[in-house]
């Protein structure tokens, strides 16, 4: 079943290697795909996607978004920081084993660092004591893996239900997913369940922080599809950038840099 | 042999101070800048928060101090990107106008997130093209910190936002990409895009 697993994701990098070379240098004054001045995306599917993208926004407004109201009213927000602060700490391994692909020997530092003190000090990771004394998360991921490794975007996908991301970031999410000791923990036992359960549990984590952004952002777009593409793209940039680990120390965080008219 | 190295080090002198004088002079301005945004920020965090201003009033102090503090043509037409220059000089007061009030019904719809929250500079940088970028976080109540970033320009002595960037999330890169994709699929037309700013604000006004 792994093996299976592990020759899928390679068939699929093999098959879409093609689409990998499109890196953002070859942006060009190619309106369709490049927006000008500003890194690019390759988005061809945009017809799919847009027709994804309206899907998705249905089980946001009738499913999503009701739970997500329904869990905030049950479950105080001292609660839901216990909760969110535990489902990051699980995921540790990954940002460490990501860290040390990139070779990112101070993020590995701040994740060994972290994941120590918040799994036995704070109580199973339910408290982010770390943090307290400024070692503050740092989200990584196979796709940010992949791009410091000079891998590009690849097209623009949105999928069903997850919601966007390159295929380059779709596909590293997967790979995430399996190098979790937790899930190969879990799934060579008789109590697979539980690996469905916390991966399900962090994803609708992820839309309960996300919900607020994307509400304000569909209310304030004329396009909501191009101003999220927008923000989905910038926001790897500076995540890839690692954006998070300046924030405390103020003058080298990453900004976008554009042309002008 | 003495002299020499007294000359010498007289000229050590002289030539390090010259290296350092623009430094000086750009950690100056740069300080200048976080100052303008600190106090401009605080001011309008001040009034935003206070309920005894109604709504109406809020809005119009709001516009006072966006017009005071942006540079509000350049990131106007920074929205616009490409499509300002197929933008007819007739049609450009009137978007200009359109735009401005546009970005304030944006910002007015969460008035009521700002109020209690604290606010600190947390230091800036000199860019290559002259522009400063003032680095800040906004400190909620509840929820985690946001982290803010200012790009600042200096507009005939005047000191003005072109940008802001929230968590690393350009609102002017974000515009234009909205404002681009309307009028695309409206066939390059860019009263589209006018007419689409136009409903806006009437909806917003309702």
């Amino acid at each position: 079943m792994k093996t299976l697993k592990i020759s899928l994701i390679a068939l699929l990098l093999a098959f879409s290697a093609p689409a990998f070379a499109q890196e953002d240098s070859t942006a060009s004054n190619d309106d369709s795909y490049y927006e000008e001045g500003y890194a690019g995306y390759y988005d061809p599917l945009e017809g799919v996607n847009r027709q994804i993208l309206k899907f998705n926004n249905v089980m946001d407004k009738y499913v999503f978004y009701p739970l997500i109201d329904g869990y905030r009213f049950i479950v105080p927000s001292q609660g839901r920081k216990v909760i969110s602060n535990f489902l990051r700490n699980l995921k540790s391994p990954v940002d460490l084993a990501n860290q040390i692909l990139q070779g990112d020997w101070d993020g590995m530092k701040n994740t060994a660092f972290r994941f120590t003190v918040n799994t036995f000090a704070g109580f199973g990771g339910t408290l982010d004591v770390a943090a307290w004394e400024g070692y503050e998360h740092e989200s990584e991921d196979f796709g940010q893996t992949m791009a410091v490794w000079g891998i590009g975007d690849g097209p623009y996908l949105v999928i069903p239900f997850l919601g966007p991301a390159s295929m380059r970031d779709g596909l590293g999410y997967g790979v995430d997913g399996l190098m979790n000791p937790i899930n190969h923990y879990y799934n060579n036992t008789d109590e697979r369940h539980i690996a469905y359960k916390l991966t399900a549990a962090s994803f609708f984590e992820m839309k309960n922080q996300l919900s607020d952004f994307e509400k304000s952002q569909k209310k304030n777009s004329f396009d909501y599809y191009s101003a999220l593409r927008s923000v989905i793209y910038q926001n790897r940039q500076s995540e890839i950038a690692d954006y998070k680990k300046h924030k405390s120390n103020g003058t080298s965080r990453f900004v976008p840099q554009y042309e002008e008219y | 042999m003495k002299n020499t190295k007294t000359m010498r080090s007289i000229f050590l002198t002289l030539f390090s101070l010259l290296m350092v004088l623009p430094v000086f002079a750009s950690a100056q301005a740069s300080q200048k800048a976080e100052n303008f945004v600190e106090n401009r920020v605080q001011e309008t965090l001040n009034f935003v928060g206070d309920s005894s201003i109604s709504m109406t009033e809020k809005k119009a102090k709001f516009e006072k101090m966006l017009n005071a503090s942006f540079d509000m043509k350049t990131v106007a037409r920074f929205a616009l990107g490409r499509f300002w220059r197929k933008l007819p000089k007739s049609d450009q007061a009137r978007y200009y106008d359109l735009f401005e009030n546009y970005i304030v019904n944006v910002y007015a719809q969460r008035f009521d997130e700002y109020s209690g929250q604290k606010f600190d500079v947390t230091g800036s940088r000199a860019e290559q093209n002259g522009d400063f970028i003032v680095f800040s976080e906004l400190r909620p109540d509840k929820g985690a910190n946001v982290f803010v970033d200012w790009r600042i320009r200096e507009k005939g002595g005047q000191l003005k936002v072109i940008d802001v960037i929230v968590e690393g999330i350009s609102m002017s890169v974000t515009q234009r990409s909205d404002f681009a994709s309307v009028i695309q699929r409206n066939g390059g037309d860019i009263s589209a895009l006018l007419d689409f700013l136009d409903k806006q604000i009437v909806a917003s006004k309702n």
